[in-house]
């Protein structure tokens, strides 16, 4: 109890409610803008959390991410063209809609769908997690160690079509991550007799090249405004028809919330794969099915609402065990680490507080953000039309004084710029960059565990009971590819 | 593709030779006991085979079964529902210059860094990005002025980070 009292004083803070106010409108815009994923939004500000109070600081980041499926509907409805990923499906009807003038009507109904589904998400965060705490209050060295390759293993081989390529991600992560000082012994690895090796390659830089730059990149590449055509007019009255809509239909926003939070309870399954599923389910149970992709508000309302239902679904495998929903919740589990926390059981156990925090900010953002865009939605889309070329240098001075920022060391911004050509690299290559990243940030606390589960119990630790369970999931789950190609062909 | 292919394998090779070398130089040169080598070796020996498998398999495998993939910030390509809906941004960028241009001016906007300091040195590379890229005056006199508030008034003023205004060589 205290500890959700200490949760919400923590979440009301001034510091708190400034920094997750500022993290609605920065998300909200890098939803406006196609190409901007949450994901780059999450690895950009990362620089910036560095020092602060972590409950602060993680909200900061879950506002910023939670609100971009938000943001990035309105350009889905309104001009044709999804701002996240994850608003694809928005806009088979959204944009129907909008060309035959109930632009304003879809655009209520996606906002208060989208505010309903984060709610529902976070309440079943919430919901879980007390049921949680007990579980993992059993988990001792060798059931962190476990979990933690657990975690790796499952990123690398549910978010890959090629598992070999995802655990090779993984691996190499892993590999990284042994550069500098071994946390046991205190002997520097693979330093190259550079001082500025002696620490390895620290985790802002190397997120940030990751994940940022090829995003930029892509972004430079795109010579005029991403949007070239026109851009829906609204109103503030079928706005609020829209959203009167969605609670007309408020168990089609029930139904497709509990598809995002379960998709998001499953670590690597994909975010983007959720709506889809939402609205597949929306068309099957309609009465007007023959509606659907020609402008019917259910094929907006559902996978809407489904979207940011699914962030507390990711969130839950994320606090509880360390294991990320999806690839942004492994930039998440990295700003556990730049702000002093550590991720898995071990949080839950001793920060059952701030987990209160982001349970609340996940709710209340997704609830502002929608409150902000109905009134400033048709304004902002606007920032479409702005050409990727003006984003794109602006972008990468932020990302350049943010990394040199965070230590006041160059060698950081050589590092960024190394990790952005390989981001690169595997980008077209279609490796797995979460999976590397999670690598990379859970191989300290594995090769941690490991050492103390071997010491304290001898490597027979792996035949107790919860290590040698885990042990059987990750053996499943590298099976996992086998199966889904046998069914594949059993299919065709 | 056939180039496509054939520059994943060089990246592969390239993976492979960079794992080696750090592997031959921390068991010869640094001459680490078992206790610190055996993780990264381990980790270092499996990444080489998963490497192999799959370079073996790009020799064997038609190049169609690699289109389908992700590369895990989307959903595998194997989803229950596939997107008829395309992205605005155009994913392959690896054979275009426009692409690696956009890392040449990142790289440019560290040394120029270096050179003058953080308040001159990234407003002059995103003037001279912009030149480059013809936009007119105005929109370089406007980004140089939004520059110059992410730099000094961002981070010098609002977050109070003491970043060097000046040369670093000057320091």
């Amino acid at each position: 109890m205290s500890d959700i009292l200490t949760g919400l004083a923590s979440f009301g803070s001034p510091e708190a409610l400034a920094f997750m106010l500022a993290g609605i409108a920065i998300g909200c815009i890098f939803g406006l803008v196609p190409g901007l994923s949450g994901l780059t939004a999450i690895a950009l500000l990362l620089p910036f959390v560095y020092g602060m109070d972590p409950g602060v600081g993680l909200s900061f980041l879950l506002a910023t991410h939670a609100v971009v499926n938000t943001g990035g509907s309105l350009t889905a409805i309104l001009v044709g063209i999804p701002g996240a990923p994850s608003n694809t499906a928005t806009v088979l009807d959204g944009y129907p809609m909008a060309q035959r003038g109930e632009g304003g009507r879809a655009l209520g109904a996606a906002l208060t769908a989208s505010a309903i589904g984060g709610v529902l998400g976070s309440i079943v965060l919430i919901a879980m997690l007390p049921v949680l705490q007990p579980i993992v209050l059993y988990f001792q060295s060798p059931e962190t160690f476990m979990i933690a390759v657990l975690g790796v293993t499952f990123i690398a081989v549910l978010g890959s079509q090629d598992m070999v390529k995802g655990l090779l991600s993984g691996a190499l992560g892993m590999f990284l991550a042994t550069f500098g000082y071994h946390s046991v012994s205190g002997v520097p690895r693979f330093w190259l007799d550079i001082d500025q090796m002696l620490d390895g390659f620290p985790l802002i830089p190397v997120a940030l090249g990751l994940f940022a730059i090829p995003e930029i990149v892509a972004l430079g590449q795109t010579g005029g405004g991403v949007a070239r055509r026109g851009i829906a007019e609204t109103s503030l009255r079928n706005i609020l028809k829209g959203a009167a809509d969605a609670f007309v239909r408020i168990w089609l926003v029930v139904r497709a919330s509990l598809i995002g939070v379960f998709v998001g309870l499953i670590p690597g399954l994909g975010g983007e794969t959720a709506p889809w599923m939402a609205y597949a389910a929306a068309k099957a149970t309609s009465r007007k099915p023959e509606e659907f992709g020609h402008g019917s508000v259910e094929g907006v309302i559902a996978p809407e609402a489904c979207n940011n239902s699914k962030e507390g679904g990711a969130l839950v495998p994320t606090l509880a065990f360390g294991i990320p929903g999806s690839s942004a919740m492994a930039i998440l589990i990295g700003a556990f680490f730049v702000l002093g926390l550590e991720a898995g059981p071990q949080f839950l156990r001793n920060h059952m507080d701030i987990a209160v925090h982001l349970s609340v900010t996940l709710a209340v953002a997704n609830i502002v953000a929608a409150v902000l865009l109905i009134l400033l939605g048709p304004y902002l889309a606007r920032v479409t039309v702005v050409p990727g070329r003006i984003l794109a240098p602006l972008l990468m001075v932020t990302l350049i004084v943010g990394t040199y920022s965070v230590e006041n060391n160059l060698a950081h911004v050589l590092f960024l710029i190394i990790f952005g050509v390989l981001g690169f690299l595997l980008k077209e290559f279609k490796f797995n960059r979460p999976a590397l990243l999670l690598g990379f940030v859970l191989a300290p606390m594995i090769e941690t565990y490991m050492h103390i589960a071997s010491r304290a119990h001898g490597w027979t630790f792996i035949f107790r009971p919860l290590p040698l369970a885990i042990l059987v999931i990750i053996l499943l789950a590298l099976l996992w590819p086998a199966v889904r190609r046998r069914r594949g062909r059993a299919d065709r | 593709m056939k180039n496509y292919r054939s520059a994943e394998f060089a990246f592969l090779i390239g993976i492979v030779v960079v794992l080696g070398f750090f592997l031959i130089l921390g068991a010869w040169y640094y001459a680490y006991n078992w206790s610190v080598f055996a993780f990264p070796l381990v980790l270092g020996l499996l990444a080489i085979a998963l490497a192999g498998m799959r370079m073996v398999k790009m020799l064997g495998a038609p190049a169609a079964e690699d289109e389908a993939d992700t590369d895990g910030t989307e959903a595998p390509a194997q989803s229950p529902v596939q997107s008829p809906v395309q992205s605005p941004i155009a994913a392959p960028a690896l054979f275009e210059g426009a692409a690696w241009a956009q890392l040449g001016w990142l790289i440019a906007m560290l040394i120029v860094s270096y050179l003058l300091g953080f308040l001159a040195g990234p407003a002059l590379v995103v003037a001279a990005y912009l030149k480059v890229h013809r936009f007119g005056w105005l929109a370089i006199v406007l980004m140089i002025a939004g520059t110059l508030a992410i730099t000094y008034l961002g981070f010098t003023v609002v977050l109070q980070v003491p970043l060097p205004l000046e040369p670093f060589w000057s320091r």
